[in-house]
């Protein structure tokens, strides 16, 4: 393995645009967008489940 | 009766005010479309509706003493109506009557008793039924026993709870153990039901704040520690409903944090007219069913306003 | 963005993920994974092998850290090659300051230049400056998830200090971010809780054995994401040795 391996002029000088590119990828900045839980599709049947009525209704028997 | 009810001068005393007079202004909306029976064959939910107005009108009315002129008619007002509309309790009496295990007649009935109203034989008949056995073994949702565990000792009905032979009263601690909340769980591993089964949880153990160092210390703890985390996500996805419902949960701890900045951003959403939207989906223009869908939210901003006024002497841990 | 830095940046962004790859193998399996001089010597674009390099920073070195692999003289050059070639001293900010610091401090420690306590990013940045003490836990842990990784063994100063001290912050941010489905800053503040001992209780109700579990299970093809907790992961068994021995 040579003891040099990359010789620095043999590469042109890292450009703005290279460098602007490689702070943006260090910069680890969060989601920008949330996937925080948001409300399921039953979920306004189960609401009223949950705040003041019970479960389910019972029905009222059949006439025979 | 003026037009509109004197608000506080702070941002909470704002928010709760024009929120009390939206629900006092628009409570007609709430009245049942035709007479309702024990039975309520009631799909848009008018019986759910008129409890939690009762609610909040209970609570303003036992906090009245922090609150600004005016607010304890508006809420004594707001109570009348919903007495009304269960025909001064019949209603209460009729359907628990017919349907003994249905545990929504006694948590209704509780908010009206609060502000002084009484149905004879509905007591009569609450008091035999907290007594049976059938009734202890109820197959409820752990945040619902502890609802009505609340709801009994609010309106003075021993015996309610899960233990048997203890001589009456709740084992608080037992209901607390059995929830979501009470397993001190993983912070991040909730959703958004189960969010509401939380905040439901703190409501009735502590009385809606009315009972503030009834939360064990360990979830005190547990709740300073990660109740910002659920207030900050929700509220940067415009969750309005829910966002409120946290407040009420930081109004009900030992030492609330407060918010201020979450309340900033309930003025802000705020409408005009004090409407307070449920999430950050426009609001539709017809009055009646932005009463259905937004009363919920009014409800739960006027307690969390409320409460938050009457702590507002309590230092917060941070 | 113009088409070009659109190209650059999937170029440069493609690369650190493969490098990402070859360092969590490293670190899965001692001895495997190219080195990093056969990493860019192999690559088709030097400049973005080099790239790759020098966006991972510190990171590179985390198979020598670990123990899992030397650091040989070729790859030390290659580390030393991609900070000559890409300074950021005009267009960096006090967060790839921190990062640069750590990385070179690393390098020297790797080549016996410095022995002592450890690296620390306080003679070049000030820390109280951009991580301020007093700011509330949500800005903080945003700040500390930047400059995760520092979160290294032979790191020390105030930013390991400040992890130290606002474990509950930690728990705060790591929930946060796992309930916003943000599973990468989730990763990169898990590499900073290995680190924090006040207010265990926080941090243990948070069950960091299951968040990392979880983050694998979401997060299995973000190769970055793979990094990072694969790097928490040792950094928790090397703290837990640390702490019982």
């Amino acid at each position: 393995m040579p003891t040099q391996l990359l010789v620095p002029e043999t590469l042109p000088a890292a450009t703005a645009a290279e460098t602007t590119t490689i702070t943006a990828l260090m910069a680890q900045t969060e989601a920008p967008l949330s996937g925080a839980p948001v409300p399921a599709p039953e979920a306004g049947a189960v609401l009223i489940l949950l705040a003041l009525l019970s479960p389910g209704e019972p029905k009222e028997p059949r006439e025979k | 009766m003026t037009d509109e009810l004197p608000v506080g001068t702070d941002t909470v005393g704002r928010v709760t005010g024009r929120a009390l007079d939206w629900l006092h202004r628009n409570r007609l909306y709430g009245a049942f479309p035709s007479p309702e029976s024990a039975d309520l064959a009631d799909p848009n939910g008018y019986y759910k509706s008129l409890g939690e107005t009762a609610l909040a009108a209970s609570l303003v009315l036992r906090e009245r003493s922090v609150l600004p002129a005016g607010h304890e008619q508006a809420a004594h007002e707001l109570l009348d109506f919903a007495w009304g509309q269960l025909r001064q309790g019949d209603l209460l009496y009729e359907r628990q009557l017919r349907h003994p295990l249905m545990t929504d007649p006694l948590e209704v009935y509780t908010h009206f008793g609060r502000g002084g109203h009484r149905h004879e034989r509905l007591d009569t008949l609450l008091g035999h039924l907290a007594g049976l056995r059938a009734h202890q073994g109820a197959e409820l949702m752990p945040n619902r026993r502890l609802a009505v565990a609340n709801a009994a000792r609010v309106a003075g009905f021993a015996g309610s709870g899960s233990s048997e032979g203890s001589g009456g009263g709740a084992d608080w601690a037992g209901l607390l153990a059995a929830t979501w909340l009470g397993r001190l769980p993983e912070p991040w591993a909730i959703d958004w039901m189960t969010a509401y089964c939380m905040t439901h949880t703190v409501f009735h153990v502590t009385d809606w704040g009315g009972l503030p160092h009834a939360l064990p210390g360990d979830v005190v703890a547990y709740l300073e520690c990660w109740l910002p985390v659920w207030i900050d996500i929700w509220t940067e996805i415009e969750e309005w409903d829910l966002v409120a419902e946290l407040l009420i949960v930081d109004a009900c701890l030992p030492r609330p944090g407060h918010h201020r900045d979450v309340w900033e951003r309930l003025a802000a959403v705020q409408h005009a007219d004090g409407l307070v939207p449920r999430d950050g989906k426009p609001v539709g223009d017809e009055p009646e069913q932005a009463f259905r869908d937004q009363q919920h939210t009014a409800v739960v901003t006027v307690v969390a306003g409320t409460l938050a006024q009457s702590r507002s002497g309590d230092a917060s841990p941070r | 963005m113009p088409h070009q830095d659109t190209a650059l940046m999937e170029d440069y962004a493609r690369a650190a993920d493969d490098l990402a790859g070859r360092l969590h193998r490293c670190l899965e399996t001692p001895g495997s994974g190219a080195a990093l001089a056969d990493y860019v010597e192999g690559a088709t674009d030097r400049r973005t092998a080099l790239a790759a390099v020098r966006v991972l920073g510190p990171d590179v070195l985390a198979p020598a850290l670990f123990g899992t692999r030397r650091i040989d003289p070729a790859d030390r050059e290659v580390l030393a090659t991609a900070l000559a070639h890409y300074p950021l001293d005009a267009g960096g900010t006090a967060e790839t300051m921190c990062l640069d610091r750590v990385t070179t401090g690393l390098l020297h420690r790797a080549e016996g230049a410095v022995s002592g306590d450890g690296v620390a990013v306080d003679d070049a940045v000030d820390v109280d400056t951009f991580l301020r003490p007093e700011e509330r836990w949500r800005p903080w842990a945003q700040q500390m998830a930047g400059v995760a990784s520092c979160a290294l063994p032979g790191v020390c100063g105030s930013l390991v200090e400040q992890a130290r001290t606002r474990a509950a912050d930690l728990g705060r941010g790591v929930a946060r971010a796992m309930l916003r489905r943000d599973y990468r800053t989730a990763a990169r503040l898990v590499r900073w809780t290995a680190l924090a001992d006040n207010n265990r209780a926080a941090v243990d109700q948070l069950n960091i054995e299951a968040v990392l579990r979880h983050l694998e299970l979401c997060g299995s093809v973000n190769a970055r994401l793979s990094l990072d907790v694969r790097i928490a992961r040792l950094l928790r068994t090397r703290t837990r040795r640390e702490g019982a021995g």
